[in-house]
């Protein structure tokens, strides 16, 4: 998995118009960010000039080729960002070590969703922040099945259009506060937290 | 005029470019795969060959045509629709020829510009419903995809 997406970090920026045209909704769902902030999967860095500045933020990536195209997106950042490289299902940072935990685009490509976010729920403090940036599939018949029929190519790349990230976060142990359209019921910006007794939220 | 309404302007103008390079890229679309599903009706093939042959083409041509928009548009945003309206719109050409008439190239590019009209108004009126209705909803009542 790390060495294809090392291979798609050459073109990654090229294919990623979506940062572009939704640049508005990400900083106004990045402007939640507090405290010490995790981002997981950071890619090249596109999302960088999204963030608020002034934070402090760890940010990890599989691929060590795209955070090598995000050296500079994150020197150029005000305020300071360390990249590591790092995998979404076995983080290496100690449990209840964030304020608010980050993703966009990620959960489409992690191999184990759920695990993915049960880990992140693992580092978050208590009251933390979950900002996620997601696509999931469509409720609507047509868009859901073009996006099935999608997952049938995409997922030889190692990336699933058609999972239910809603479902997944509450499995991992998220109490979900917002959710907000950004393109169709596909492209969604997410809010969680984590409650502070700890307790799973799983329905 | 403040900074947060020359902001809301500058988004008003932003969703607007978008909105309308995606009814242009979608209208080509339809119009692209429709015509390729002509052509294939051009030749001697039986009509079932021809609607196999004519949608894998239209398929080829709507998913190099997504991926050239993709760095502008968005690969979601182009690859999704726009293989509804190439999936749909050159069986408009099929079910002609199957009650016996032959649409002239002329119509058979409007047709498909149509279709891909359609699927540009059907996306203006479930994002419009998908930012009401989501921006309200309960997690925990989210349905089953």
């Amino acid at each position: 998995m790390r060495s294809a997406w090392d291979r798609r970090a050459r073109f990654y920026d090229v294919c990623e118009g979506a940062s572009r045209r939704h640049v508005p909704s990400k900083q106004a769902l990045f402007a939640d960010m507090r405290g010490r902030v995790l981002v997981v999967a950071v890619g090249t860095g596109a999302d960088v000039r999204c963030f608020p500045p002034g934070l402090e933020i760890t940010a990890i990536d599989i691929s060590p080729a795209m955070l090598r195209r995000a050296e500079g997106r994150a020197r150029a950042y005000r305020g300071k960002i360390t990249l590591e490289e790092g995998d979404a299902m076995n983080l290496r940072f100690a449990a209840d070590s964030f304020d608010t935990v980050v993703t966009s685009c990620t959960m489409c490509s992690v191999p184990d969703p759920v695990r993915g976010l049960r880990e992140l729920h693992r580092v978050l403090r208590p009251d933390g922040r979950l900002l996620m940036f997601e696509h999931v599939r469509s409720r609507n018949r047509l868009l859901g099945c073009m996006l099935d029929i999608m997952t049938l190519m995409t997922r030889w790349g190692g990336t699933e259009m058609n999972r239910d990230t809603i479902r997944n976060a509450q499995a991992a142990g998220f109490t979900l506060t917002s959710v907000e359209s950004v393109y169709q019921d596909i492209i969604l910006a997410i809010r969680g937290a984590k409650r502070r007794d700890g307790a799973m939220d799983v329905r | 005029m403040n900074d947060s309404s020359r902001g809301r302007s500058k988004g008003r103008i932003r969703a607007a470019a978008f909105a309308t390079a995606d009814g242009m890229f979608l209208s080509a679309v339809g119009a692209v795969a429709t015509l390729v599903m002509h052509w294939t009706h051009e030749s001697d093939w039986p009509l079932a060959v021809c609607m196999l042959v004519g949608m894998a083409a239209a398929m080829v041509v709507q998913t190099v045509m997504a991926l050239l928009a993709t760095p502008l548009l968005g690969a979601i945003e182009t690859m999704v629709p726009s293989m509804a309206v190439a999936m749909i719109a050159p069986m408009s050409v099929c079910l002609f020829h199957m009650v016996g008439r032959e649409p002239a190239m002329g119509e058979a590019i409007l047709m498909g510009a149509c279709f891909g009209v359609g699927m540009f108004v059907f996306l203006l009126l479930h994002g419009a419903i998908c930012r009401r209705r989501v921006s309200r909803f309960v997690p925990a009542n989210w349905g089953p995809p």
